[in-house]
């Protein structure tokens, strides 16, 4: 495969320049794949180059170049999950958005590598692919790259990524124009709404029409999990404190996603203060199951010394005889 | 900063983080942030600067000094530890975060404005270093270079602190007409002495005044020298330099570090430099370099870290253990070690007077020597700058435990003789001297655990006692504190060998009953 003509004659006009780069980058990164560099050049950047006004196609080149290398340098391209994470965001979704990513390229785009890195770190690959769909798709809705960063954000809430559920709303309540058909809404109207109702529940569906469903979380580290031993959960305001060993996480559920986030011993402690009655809305465990007003779900463990907690939306359900914490919508 | 600057990164705060609940709120900054330069990379508030000592701390050893030895060791958790050959020596991988002497007791110093000799073979980077912390303190390289005082043997007075000027010599009436052209280094906040034993001993004499008493002088003239670090160095402190190294001078030194061999392993970092024509000390970060302001600041807050009681306590029964030579004295304040060194009597002859004590038990045997008041100051300092350097606001035991072999190096002799070193399993501790010391804290922390003197500690409660003052104390009290003290010496005194830290009891028993007895004379003095 070959590079188009485009970049070809930026490449030839400034050989000693992007050469020295290189040099310097081999000498910087031992590990440095020449090889790699080469194919996201031809695969990634060519076509956004190819793409790009020839008036501003000598800056893109050289602004984005740095930025191969150093993600080449990094080691986060190549055949696994997190190159190939990154190699689809900029070959499939930038490719949509090209314009936006003017005057300043190597910004948007490191940051936007950035965002899918985090994600694809905090939240899981499948989270990191969902937020490229949809920036792929909504993207193009941003006037401009400020508004695009503010964007990514919700689409990273939407995604599951439940940690930017407050910011997003935020967003959502200042941008309803650009963000109503990512969130599945007819008219901006409805976002305005949205960010309200699922500021005060976070498993709200009157909008979204996202059907809320028991979540599991957790997994013992033998097996690649968070959790060295059988949870411990106290309800907080955010979601739920867990203690598991000597480790503390703060676990966030909301109608889109979970996630869980190191926490302390302190806020562990802390969280045992709190006190959630709803008296009226108690879950109920019975004949194996849990119901709440919502739902209702059925128990694989030992009853004995099974566990439930509850905050204001969420019931957590955990066991000494299970890594996995269940968690769905109390009301 | 351009990806290519990769000498100049330094390391992102915070270096040591704590276990401190984060504030779970989110903002868009989290998402964008990441490996790749963005614009969403924090603008970092000023930084504490215990946080940017630290951040010198890993800039130098991530691109300046290869020295991938982490000698100070912190656990978390309990480490994994190994055996390794036919000695058994145990090579530990530490499950907290561990330093290099090599950098960190030079940084300590820099932070504290102390003494830092480094010792070891030529070649090891014992003069770079030296320099880097000169660079630190914000002078240019080539000021830090001219101002550095290599030691020869034709080094000179006027060499080292500056001469008459020569017009001045001739047209003077008087001393105080002729003017002296000061050395420049004697004004800087850095001070580094290249090969120190090469002195000769006059100039060495005028090399002590200045690191001592912190001035110059010449032909009646006096130079005040800022407080500054000071670095020297020796290819061999063993006697190896040109000239003896006089022992004031050497007692001056705040603490020895051993620059380490290179580990061929890290020969690809020479090789990076040497391609890219890169020398660390011209290299370094402004971010991390401290202005003067910024260093009279960190000095006071290391100063304003606190040493716990309990600590303090382990200190004393340690330093205790040392200084006691009951053959030495025949008065009880004169069993000491000092009187023995004072009074020329051999050493082995004084040793083979000694009976009773066990020689192997008693940590004193192990010694020719005591401590020095200067020696426990600078334990001290050293102790609460580590303790800062990790974040801290007190001494934990493990930052003493730590800094002690290297302030107690040299100065705290080892008698090679004791029967401690003739065990085949100490072999080791006769040529490795911050080991033995090391692990002679161990073992007074041990004694002093066993003899539970948290928990029970009467010397100390008379202390306290003292301490509250004796506005209102009336005779009746007086008296029945002095019959405790009296008390206590005899229960000390009854069937007990006499070790140091019971030694020092007695004395502190006998200044209280002192202290007790002249203010009871003063109660009845006034009627």
């Amino acid at each position: 495969m070959s590079i188009s003509k485009e970049f070809a004659d930026i490449l030839r006009a400034g050989r000693p320049q992007f050469n020295a780069q290189v040099v310097k980058a081999r000498h910087q990164y031992p590990n440095f794949d020449t090889e790699a560099f080469n194919l996201f050049l031809q695969n990634c950047v060519d076509p956004l180059v190819a793409k790009i006004n020839s008036d501003q196609r000598g800056l893109f080149c050289v602004d984005v170049f740095d930025l191969a290398i150093d993600l080449v340098g990094r080691g986060l391209i190549g055949g696994h999950v997190r190159g190939q994470l990154i190699q689809n965001l900029w070959n499939d979704a930038v490719v949509e958005f090209i314009s936006l990513l003017l005057p300043r390229p190597s910004e948007v785009l490191a940051s936007l590598t950035n965002a899918l890195l985090n994600l694809e770190a905090s939240n899981g690959s499948d989270v990191g692919s969902e937020w490229m769909t949809l920036l792929r798709k909504y993207a193009t809705s941003a006037p401009s790259s400020e508004v695009l960063i503010q964007l990514g954000v919700v689409f990273a809430w939407r995604a599951g990524a439940p940690q930017y559920r407050t910011v997003a709303l935020r967003i959502i309540a200042e941008y309803p124009d650009f963000t109503y058909q990512a969130l599945g809404l007819t008219n901006s109207a409805q976002a305005l709404e949205l960010s309200q109702t699922l500021g005060s529940n976070p498993w709200d569906s009157s909008l979204t029409g996202v059907k809320p469903f028991p979540r599991t979380i957790g997994e013992f580290t033998g097996l690649g999990g968070e959790l060295s031993q059988p949870p411990k959960v106290r309800p907080c305001p955010a979601g739920f404190v867990v203690e598991s060993g000597d480790r503390y996480f703060l676990l966030i559920v909301d109608c889109f996603g979970q996630m869980l986030l190191p926490s302390s011993k302190q806020e562990f402690n802390e969280a045992s203060q709190q006190q959630y009655p709803k008296d009226n809305n108690l879950p109920l465990l019975k004949n194996g199951s849990v119901f709440t007003k919502r739902l209702t779900l059925e128990i694989d463990l030992p009853l004995e010394e099974l566990q439930l907690v509850w905050n204001d939306y969420s019931v957590a359900i955990y066991s000494p005889y299970s890594f996995a914490i269940r968690v769905m919508p109390f009301v | 900063m351009s990806p290519f600057n990769i000498f100049q990164r330094v390391s992102k705060a915070p270096t040591k983080p704590k276990a401190t609940p984060r504030a779970h709120q989110f903002d868009v900054a989290d998402l964008y942030q990441g490996p790749l330069e963005s614009s969403f990379d924090s603008k970092a508030p000023p930084l504490a600067l215990d946080e940017k000592l630290r951040q010198a701390y890993f800039w130098i050893v991530n691109s300046a000094i290869i020295s991938p030895h982490y000698d100070i060791e912190y656990n978390d958790a309990p480490p994994q530890s190994f055996a390794v050959g036919d000695n058994k020596r145990r090579l530990t991988l530490p499950s907290g975060q561990s330093y290099s002497s090599y950098v960190l007791m030079p940084l300590l110093t820099f932070a504290t404005r102390r003494k830092c000799l480094f010792v070891g073979g030529p070649g090891r980077g014992k003069t770079a270093s030296a320099i880097l912390m000169g660079v630190l303190a914000g002078y240019p390289v080539k000021d830090v270079r001219r101002a550095m005082q290599h030691g020869h043997p034709q080094m000179t007075i006027a060499d080292l602190l500056g001469n008459p000027l020569p017009a001045d010599l001739v047209n003077a009436q008087s001393m105080e007409d002729i003017r002296i052209a000061w050395r420049s280094w004697l004004g800087m906040r850095v001070k580094i002495i290249d090969e120190y034993n090469r002195i000769p001993t006059r100039t060495q004499s005028a090399l002590l005044t200045v690191m001592g008493d912190n001035y110059a002088e010449v032909l009646n003239h006096v130079f005040e020298c800022p407080d500054s670090a000071w670095y020297l160095t020796a290819n061999d402190d063993q006697g190896g330099g040109t000239y003896q190294v006089i022992e004031a001078l050497r007692d001056r030194i705040d603490v020895i570090v051993q620059a380490l061999s290179f580990n061929p392993r890290f020969l690809n970092d020479l090789l990076v430099r040497i391609e890219e024509k890169v020398r660390p000390e011209e290299i370094v970060p402004q971010e991390i370099v401290f202005n003067e302001a910024e260093i009279d600041q960190m000095n006071d807050d290391i100063l304003a870290i606190e040493l716990p009681e309990p600590l303090r306590r382990r200190i004393e029964f340690f330093t205790s253990q040392f200084e006691m030579s009951e053959a030495a004295g025949a008065q009880f304040e004169y069993m000491t070690k000092d009187t023995a060194r004072l009074s020329a009597v051999e050493w082995a002859q004084l040793i083979a007077s000694e009976s009773g004590r066990d020689r192997l038990k008693d940590l004193g045997c192990q010694t020719l020597n005591g401590l020095s008041v200067r020696n426990l100051m600078t334990l001290i300092v050293y102790a609460k700058a580590l303790a800062y350097f990790r974040g801290n606001t007190a001494v934990e035991l493990e930052d003493l435990r730590q800094v002690l072999p290297f302030v107690l190096n040299d100065k705290l002799r080892p008698d090679h003789d004791a029967p401690f070193f003739a065990l085949p399993e100490n072999a080791a501790y006769r040529s490795d001297g911050i080991s033995w010391l090391r692990h002679m804290f161990d073992l007074s922390n041990t004694e002093y655990e066993r003899l539970r003197l948290d928990q029970d500690d009467p010397v100390g409660d008379l202390q306290r006692e003292f301490s509250q003052g004796l506005e209102g104390v009336n005779e009746s009290q007086t008296r029945t504190r002095i019959t405790k003290i009296e008390r206590l010496v005899a229960e000390f005194c009854k069937g007990k060998k006499l070790y140091g830290h019971l030694y020092d009891d007695l004395l502190k028993l006998k200044y209280l009953h002192q202290r007790y007895t002249n203010y009871l004379q003063w109660l009845r003095s006034q009627g």
